[in-house]
């Protein structure tokens, strides 16, 4: 029913599915292009209209009444970042107790410009053994949906190729606020 | 008190006793809301303040888009 009817807004909209449901059970998605704030909204879509409930990690703040129960429905996982310590190791340890996990990471961090992408959704994949899954919001098509998933080989280069490669010729609604694919510790390889 | 949905085809619809006591309950709720936010503009973002910079609040309860954007989490990890 969900689907559904995710499938109809996204057509009312004018946009498209493109590639089919990544068959991973557990793995790290990546929310890219992002430059605005319909970004989101239209990634749960396109995650319901594929059958996927992801999940997305949350400041705990944004969890209190009265409208904590709306994000958790949504997917957000409360993180409490002062008494988690080390992020990556408690995602990690989500990746290993759960048989179905989706997290989804906005790469970038915010829909500015940013000069680097921002490297905890490789270092979770990495270390929990989960390949990493790319989805797309095209604007300049309309079209929307993931790629064939990734399993990291240790070296950062080749693997971030992997992710300039398919979003290559790619448009977020603001083109200009795109920056370039690439992690900071690409320089020290 | 003001009714807070529609007017008169709802009032023909569900008859004038359930409007008034629906509206009553809707208005209610929404000043309990309002309260809430103001009480903790910081807990949540629909009181258009951000909690990082304080930025005077928008009118009314509304959801502050930079303010939500701001606590969905994307790790940087430094080697």
């Amino acid at each position: 029913m969900k689907q559904t009817i995710a499938r109809w807004l996204l057509r009312a909209a004018g946009w498209s599915l493109e590639g089919a449901r990544p068959a991973h059970a557990r793995y790290v998605l990546i929310a890219a292009p992002h430059t605005s704030n319909w970004d989101f909204p239209l990634m749960l879509l396109y995650a319901a209209a594929f059958d996927i409930k992801v999940r997305w990690m949350g400041k705990h703040s944004l969890f209190a009444w009265p409208v904590g129960w709306l994000m958790r429905r949504l997917g957000g996982m409360p993180i409490v970042r002062h008494r988690a310590g080390n992020l990556v190791a408690a995602m990690v340890a989500a990746f290993e107790q759960a048989d179905q996990l989706v997290l989804v990471v906005p790469t970038e961090g915010t829909r500015d410009r940013t000069d680097y992408w921002k490297s905890g959704f490789y270092h979770i994949a990495r270390q929990a053994k989960v390949p990493i899954v790319p989805s797309f919001l095209d604007f300049s098509r309309k079209r929307g949906g993931f790629g064939a998933g990734l399993s990291t080989t240790g070296s950062v280069v080749a693997d971030m190729q992997y992710f300039r490669d398919f979003y290559a010729g790619m448009a977020g609604k603001f083109p200009a606020n795109s920056g370039p694919i690439r992690l900071r510790e690409e320089a020290g390889e | 008190m003001t009714p807070a949905i529609g007017s008169s085809p709802w009032r023909y619809a569900i008859g004038a006793r359930h409007y008034d006591m629906l509206a009553d309950g809707v208005n209610v709720a929404l000043e309990q809301l309002g309260k809430a936010v103001a009480l903790n503009p910081e807990r949540s973002c629909l009181s258009g303040r951000h909690p990082n910079t304080g930025v005077e609040p928008l009118p009314g309860p509304r959801v502050d888009t930079d303010c939500v954007e701001s606590m969905i989490l994307t790790i940087e990890v430094s080697q």
